[in-house]
């Protein structure tokens, strides 16, 4: 399960402060999540250049 | 009665179809060495194949093409026409068969046992031309073949039609691999999207118009910049993915499959170097089949619908049309997903995946997985996220209408008029998310708009308990400004929206 879904309680069984609090660490670890997406996703130009032949 | 000069009726055996196939001067020897027409008998066998009809004289406008660019020129005498076979699953002789070319009987016995064609070429090494095939039997409903089109054949007059993907071998006269896995993709490309279907002469000239790293032709291979360059001389644009561990490659293959666009995979072979093949299919089964499908995938996704996919069906061009591929799960952190028992030795490592698209689907696989992660955390909040399924895929406005017109989840949904009434882009991306099985929350992505714009246009739920969970959480004082900082005001809006 990835990290930003993984924890303790629910949101919706703690109180204001609590789940303010998750869910800021959640929002965090989501963030760091999309920046990971993004940095696997580039291609190196010089892969356009890989030959197919068989 | 004596034998036709125009067509012979066989039953099906080995021994006929390869004496079918072997327009001199290719031989029968050359045909029983050759490893698609050896493929070629079992698919036939398997579904169901009785009675080969051979058209002895055919013009066919690819061969034609061919030849006019390459074998016309050449010393040696090549003909210049071919054979076409045609296949049926019910059995009858060359007496039967010209009652129905004469209309004595009614042709609709064959049309319902029709099972498609090769085009026969006079090549030793490339027999196989034009081969348009009826695929296998859906298994149950575990296989499907979203690639095919409707092919319409003229035998003598009858009019025939078989739902196929066009397939041929590699000429590597004027062909590399990539150049014939690149002519299928274009056949249905061309029935989606309207547009051209070149030749594979056409495609290798187009791919080395701007980058010729060697002579055109013969064909010793194409990079990637020039598989571009082809897609691009038919007016589509590629969407290019290089496979790492990130890459969730049966979902994403699954999701552009869905609305019969072909994908053209870049594999290494073992020992042999880089091929290039078209995935036209897939089986997809009830339970997990892939415990990762890239070793990264499960630090960013919950589940995706592609774990559940077991085989992938590709038109190889040197293995044969509609080839099973065996999915490998990805087996550690840095792996991927490789294909098995492919006819080539060793597992094929896939390399880039490259769709073929109309240019203005500007959204991708990849844009809409951002949004994934946002929707799975707000799913989280109210459910079991190990229950989570993502079902996503690119589908057309009227066949998103038509599925949410039968779909009983929506019966009484206030969502259900509006969808249905509303306008939308002729293409969307369609993220269902399930629990259980059953739909919780669905989102519909807008796939003209460009990569920094906000492509989400609707977003739904369709349990009340979840739903009313999040609207209480978000109504709670901070949480919506702390939501808005991280996700920002648009998501959140929407959000704020479906939970009415």
């Amino acid at each position: 399960m990835p990290d930003y879904l993984n924890f303790d309680s629910k949101l919706t069984d703690l109180d204001q402060n609590e789940a303010e609090e998750q869910l800021k660490e959640q929002i965090e670890r989501v963030l760091e999540a999309l920046n990971r997406l993004e940095e696997t996703d580039r291609i190196d130009p010089k892969m356009f250049e890989r030959v197919v032949s068989v | 009665m004596p034998p036709s000069d125009r067509f012979t009726v066989n039953s099906f055996t080995e021994a006929n179809l390869f004496d079918a196939l072997s327009v001199p001067p290719c031989s029968i020897h050359d045909i029983s060495q050759n490893e698609v027409a050896k493929y070629l008998f079992a698919y036939l066998g398997a579904i169901g194949v009785n009675t080969i009809v051979v058209e002895l004289d055919y013009v066919d406008a690819d061969y034609l093409d061919d030849y006019a660019n390459f074998y016309a020129k050449s010393f040696e005498p090549i003909p210049k026409r071919c054979r076409r076979l045609h296949f049926f699953t019910t059995s009858f002789d060359s007496a039967s068969f010209l009652d129905y070319v004469v209309g004595v009987r009614s042709h609709d016995l064959l049309q319902e046992s029709y099972a498609g064609f090769v085009v026969a070429r006079p090549l030793p090494t490339a027999t196989l031309g034009r081969t348009v095939l009826a695929t296998y039997p859906s298994d149950a409903g575990r296989r499907h073949y979203p690639t095919t089109r409707t092919y319409h054949v003229n035998l003598f007059g009858m009019g025939l039609q078989v739902e196929s993907l066009a397939f041929q071998m590699q000429d590597t006269s004027l062909a590399a691999c990539a150049t014939v896995a690149l002519w299928s993709c274009f056949q249905k490309t061309q029935d989606i999207f309207k547009s051209l279907a070149p030749t594979p002469v056409a495609i290798t000239r187009a791919a080395n118009r701007l980058l010729a790293s060697a002579r055109p032709f013969p064909s010793r291979g194409l990079q990637v910049q020039q598989i571009c360059n082809a897609i691009a001389a038919v007016g589509l644009d590629p969407e290019v993915y290089s496979v790492t561990p990130s890459l969730p490659l049966a979902s994403l293959v699954y999701s552009y499959l869905r609305l019969g666009l072909p994908v053209l995979a870049l594999v290494k072979i073992p020992n042999l170097g880089g091929h290039a093949i078209a995935l036209t299919g897939y089986s997809m089964r009830d339970t997990q089949q892939l415990a990762l499908e890239g070793g990264a995938v499960q630090s960013l996704f919950p589940k995706l619908i592609g774990s559940r996919i077991d085989e992938f069906y590709a038109h190889d061009d040197q293995k044969g049309p509609f080839r099973r591929l065996r999915l490998n799960s990805a087996t550690g952190p840095d792996s991927i997903v490789t294909f098995r028992d492919s006819g080539w030795p060793g597992d094929l490592v896939p390399e880039f995946l490259i769709i073929p698209v109309y240019p203005k689907i500007r959204t991708g696989f990849r844009e809409v997985s951002k949004y994934l992660l946002l929707l799975s955390t707000v799913a989280g909040w109210v459910c079991t996220v190990a229950d989570f399924e993502w079902d996503v895929y690119l589908t057309s406005a009227n066949d998103f209408k038509k599925s949410i017109h039968s779909d009983p989840n929506l019966n009484a949904h206030p969502m259900k008029e509006k969808l249905l009434l509303d306008g939308f882009p002729k293409y969307l991306w369609r993220c269902v998310l399930r629990l259980g099985g059953l739909p919780l929350l669905e989102m519909l992505l807008d796939t003209t708009v460009m990569v920094s714009g906000f492509p989400i246009r609707n977003l739904w739920w369709y349990q009340d308990v979840p739903r009313g969970g999040v609207a209480a959480l978000i109504a709670q004082p901070g949480v919506e400004a702390t939501l808005v900082a991280g996700f920002g005001p648009r998501f959140v809006e929407l959000l704020k929206a479906s939970c009415v």
